[in-house]
């Protein structure tokens, strides 16, 4: 059912993905890495980058960024489901948690044996007194292909991937 | 080919979108749902009781209310906010239309969030095929001074499940009632955090 040039896309961002870190939207990954690594435990520690980058103050043209106050982290952990493609679908929510304080999270009840899961994170802040949020993150594909977090299409097909051992 | 249902809401907020409390408008009209290319090698009369089997969940199940519902649950949660669902003659009665809700204004409600479901339909190709759950809802955000549109928007669910429309009626339909909650939970998570809670990066991650 997917078009054969997609397919062909697909392996050949795969590949340069194997040659670099591949281009993610949102928060970085630090464990697991974003494209579907074994991790060493049934309980991970998944760990990414804090919220505000360097990279937002930068480019804060606006200054809301400097105006962000007690940030904390969403985590999700999905089943992941095939559907015959090469697109991951996100499953059953299996796990979930919010206000995470730190950029680092121990898996609190054991995930299964073997399997493929997909996660991702997002900063939660305050900001003017209100709460707010970012996108999802997730692996950015090339001319993004409509799985871009924003995308008029849900759930995303491009959250990052991990395999239980 | 099946048939099909449809569904109109309508919410009400606060947040980004200025002020009082959050509204929902209940669900008015029809919405049409379906199965889309759902050929096989099936007696036709067992395909067509299959149909009308999916049908009639798609139809029994209040999929307008179902959505307008968990919005407001999400909203509450996520936002803290108050959320009120409107009576369903505040909303639109039918699928093209539009209502004013400048007379909610009077009533202290400065703006209208309008949900409704578009389409819903479990979609596949070829000879007994996998179908996939496929749903799609618009929001229409409206202040009610002056009737002004500040927001619309569309979303598609489409859903990784795939099974035969024979196994999506099976047991009462119990994995096509699965998938509608969860495309449900999905849109109004979505939608929550679009209208409420997103603020976009200032940096690409590709840009540092």
């Amino acid at each position: 059912m997917t078009p054969r040039w997609l397919v062909c896309a697909l392996l050949c961002f795969c590949t340069a993905c194997a040659q670099s870190p591949p281009p993610v939207s949102g928060l970085r990954p630090a464990y697991p890495e974003p494209w579907g690594p074994k991790v060493d435990s049934l309980l991970p520690t998944l760990r990414w980058e804090p919220f505000p980058r360097p990279a937002d103050l930068k480019a804060d043209t606006d200054g809301w960024v400097a105006r962000v106050r007690s940030v904390t982290y969403d985590l999700r952990i999905w089943r992941t489901v095939k559907a015959g493609h090469p697109f991951m679908y996100p499953g059953d929510l299996i796990y979930s948690r919010d206000g995470v304080p730190e950029p680092l999270h121990t898996v609190e009840t054991p995930l299964a044996q073997d399997t493929s899961y997909l996660w991702s994170i997002r900063p939660r802040f305050e900001l003017d007194g209100e709460v707010r949020v970012t996108e999802w993150s997730m692996l950015k594909f090339p001319n993004e292909w409509g799985f871009a977090p924003r995308a008029p299409r849900v759930p995303p097909l491009a959250y990052y991937r991990f395999r239980t051992p | 080919m099946g048939a099909a249902y449809t569904i109109t809401g309508a919410v009400a907020l606060g947040g980004g979108y200025g002020g009082v409390a959050g509204i929902l408008l209940s669900p008015v009209g029809a919405v049409v749902g379906s199965v889309v290319g759902a050929f096989t090698a099936d007696p036709a009369a067992i395909v067509v009781q299959r149909e009308e089997t999916a049908r009639q969940i798609l139809t029994n199940r209040a999929l307008q209310e179902a959505l307008r519902d968990r919005l407001a649950a999400a909203g509450r949660v996520q936002t803290g906010g108050k959320f009120v669902v409107l009576a369903d003659d505040r909303g639109p009665a039918a699928r093209d239309t539009q209502v004013g809700y400048a007379a909610l204004a009077q009533e202290g409600i400065g703006t209208v969030l309008e949900v409704r479901v578009d389409n819903v339909h479990l979609e596949g190709g070829g000879i007994d095929p996998p179908l996939a759950l496929r749903m799609t809802a618009r929001t229409r955000i409206v202040r009610t001074a002056g009737d002004l549109e500040l927001y619309a928007s569309s979303l598609t669910y489409s859903g990784g499940e795939q099974h035969t429309l024979e196994e999506w009626v099976a047991r009462d339909g119990e994995l096509l009632r699965r998938e509608l909650e969860r495309a449900d939970a999905i849109l109004a998570e979505k939608i929550v955090d679009e209208v409420f809670l997103l603020v976009l990066f200032p940096a690409r991650s590709g840009d540092k």
